[in-house]
């Protein structure tokens, strides 16, 4: 819409993992504050920013998250919120709700981490153990004795 | 097609093995964020987990950072009796969960209520002290302090005059959800029992020293002792007198309001980590000559960085304004020009019924971590004001409902939240936040044993 900034805004190349090559404004990328760091201390100046921890797939999310959030003020807070809700709506389930805090956690973007995490703890809330340990493929590595103690100290949380 | 699936199929096991990878930090942030129930049923899920949730005093401090589970402690009897046994069963209280009453906007009358109620042990089942007498103190940061008589009432006056010394307190701070506690015994006597049945005395937690201290009022003036010291140490300058609540916290400073001799009714602050006086404020103009209202008839609360007032009584002095509540918000901490008053009609259910019928509650969380400090009184423009209409008379079969009132105190919106809750009659509220920490951590190297509940 606003073409002036088009113009005026410095652009930045990331390259994800798997060679992909994405060409933001830097006010977009600076939001992540690994990023920021990297460009204070020039390594944007020749070629692109490499982030050996993010695929392609991920982090085309993750600009959408930035664009979506370096372009709104706090006058569309409510219109930010909603658009919040469908943003990790869309991103279908656990596992890529977890793909994508992985990647926030290590670009540093508080936003969103606290956005994935808060949607996390929402979908794991009045899950059984069991179903927790499904959800990540976790191995339940108590044997049954030490299984029943912790369940006996903390009866009331299991009631 | 079959190779399609059969490549997705390999594509997400290899996923999945990663996401069993998942660093602690990311399961931390995650797990911060459950209900207090919740985490702890973590426990079971595996050893990684259950450490980080029982041993790691980062995450302790990272779940109480987290917007507050926001829970009232009722405790049965708010006047003791000495006949009455529930008044000595100290060691278990009921507790209900406003959290997830909160979350519903309910605006109408004969909301629906869905607030959870348990029941928490706050201390060792059988000591021979619960003979006596005890009295939750007050909750910060997930910890309950309560006190116990550990002797009989003296009477000091031979004539029989009803002067009585009241008797040598011993407290006990505890973390019900870790299931540690730790005693300590004190010589002070107990204060005497304010309006509404609770002893004259608060439980406050300093940020910047990092320290508990424990207050009692007594008529020489305000004794304080700050946990893993031996000492308390006496403040002249807090006047004794009746107050309708708690102090509320907020800046390094507990809040009262009083009466001052040629002021009238005042805000004091008393700074926590100096335990001096830091200011004595006024009260609104209008609250202190229109209505010649004693201090006692007000409380004083806080949210989002504001110091409130508001009447203690529903209809106590709105009768020319309509059905309501006035609601004084302090917009500049210490600034006397700042009172901004903000008038809140209420449901006709409320005040239709007899206007002595609820007492109001200031429902506030003291202050925790700095971070959490930060959080929840620098959260910008908006704060609601959360007050619990206590229903004082039990009215036909049902009763007669409590309500939790929320206020937007930043906005011009002049109605509240109304949502019923489970709150029976005369109970002792203490607003409380279930919290991780663990004693050991909090008192460590302070020389007190951690001595643990039996489990059941």
């Amino acid at each position: 819409m606003s073409i002036t900034t088009e113009n005026n805004e410095k652009m930045i190349t990331l390259m994800s993992s798997d060679g992909e090559e994405f060409v933001v404004e830097e006010a977009v990328a600076a939001q992540s504050q690994t990023i920021k760091h990297l460009i204070e201390d020039g390594c944007s100046t020749e070629g692109s920013i490499p982030l050996p921890n993010v695929t392609g797939r991920v982090l085309s999310e993750v600009i959408q998250y930035c664009k979506k959030h370096s372009s709104s003020d706090d006058k569309e807070e409510k219109e930010l919120e909603a658009w919040d809700a469908e943003f990790v709506k869309a991103a279908d389930d656990h596992v890529a709700l977890t793909d994508l805090m992985m990647a926030a956690n290590f670009l540093d973007i508080k936003g969103l981490l606290d956005l994935v995490a808060q949607t996390l703890a929402n979908m794991i809330t009045g899950k059984s153990p069991e179903e927790v340990r499904r959800m990540w493929n976790i191995k339940n590595d108590f044997t049954p004795e030490e299984a029943e103690k912790v369940r006996k100290e903390n009866q009331w949380a299991f009631e | 097609m079959m190779e399609e699936k059969k490549k997705n199929k390999k594509y997400r096991s290899k996923r999945f093995r990663r996401v069993n990878n998942l660093p602690i930090e990311i399961i931390a942030n995650i797990l911060s964020r459950l209900p207090i129930k919740n985490v702890v049923g973590c426990k079971i899920v595996c050893k990684s987990w259950r450490h980080l949730i029982t041993s790691d005093p980062y995450f302790a401090k990272l779940h109480l950072s987290m917007p507050p589970q926001q829970c009232l402690l009722l405790h049965p009897s708010p006047i003791p009796r000495p006949d009455d046994p529930r008044s000595r069963r100290l060691y278990k209280q009921n507790m209900i969960d406003l959290s997830s009453t909160t979350s519903t906007t309910t605006t109408t009358t004969g909301a629906s209520s869905s607030s959870v109620a348990m029941t928490i042990e706050v201390g060792p089942k059988l000591d021979t002290r619960e003979k006596f007498k005890g009295d939750i103190v007050g909750s910060c940061n997930g910890l309950i302090c309560s006190a116990q008589d550990c002797e009989e009432e003296l009477d000091i006056d031979a004539s029989g005059g009803g002067n009585k010394l009241g008797p040598r307190l011993w407290f006990r701070v505890c973390n019900p959800i870790t299931g540690e506690y730790i005693v300590i015994e004190s010589s002070v006597r107990r204060p005497k029992y304010d309006l509404y049945g609770y002893p004259r005395m608060e439980f406050c937690y300093c940020p910047s020293s990092d320290q508990y201290k424990i207050m009692v009022q007594r008529e020489s003036g305000l004794m304080i002792h700050t946990l893993g010291s031996n000492l308390w140490r006496g403040v002249q300058d807090i006047p004794n007198q009746q107050s309708a609540s708690k102090a509320a916290s907020l800046n390094g400073a507990l809040h009262w309001v009083f009466s001052v001799t040629h002021r009238g009714v005042c805000v004091v602050a008393l700074d926590i980590e100096n335990e001096a006086v830091r200011f004595v404020i006024p009260a609104p103009p209008k609250i202190r000559g229109d209505h010649n209202v004693h201090a006692s008839q007000l409380n004083v609360s806080v949210s989002r960085g504001w110091l409130t007032l508001f009447p203690c009584r529903i209809t106590q002095f709105e009768r020319d304004e309509g059905n309501g509540v006035d609601i004084w918000v302090m917009k500049e901490y210490g600034e006397v020009s700042s009172w901004t008053k903000q008038h809140v009609v209420l449901s006709s259910s409320l005040v239709g019924r007899s206007p002595h019928l609820y007492r109001l509650i200031p429902i506030h969380i003291n202050t925790t971590t700095k971070a959490a400090a930060a959080l929840r009184e620098g959260g910008g423009e908006g704060g609601d004001v959360k007050i619990l209409a206590l229903s004082q008379r039990r009215g036909g079969e049902r009763g007669v409902p409590s309500i939790l009132l929320s206020v937007d105190v930043g906005t011009n919106i002049n109605t509240a939240k109304e949502v019923e809750v489970d709150v029976k009659p005369c109970s002792l509220v203490i607003p409380y936040t279930p919290s991780l920490l663990s004693l050991g951590d909090v008192f460590a190297g302070k020389g007190f044993t951690i001595l643990k509940f039996e489990s059941k």
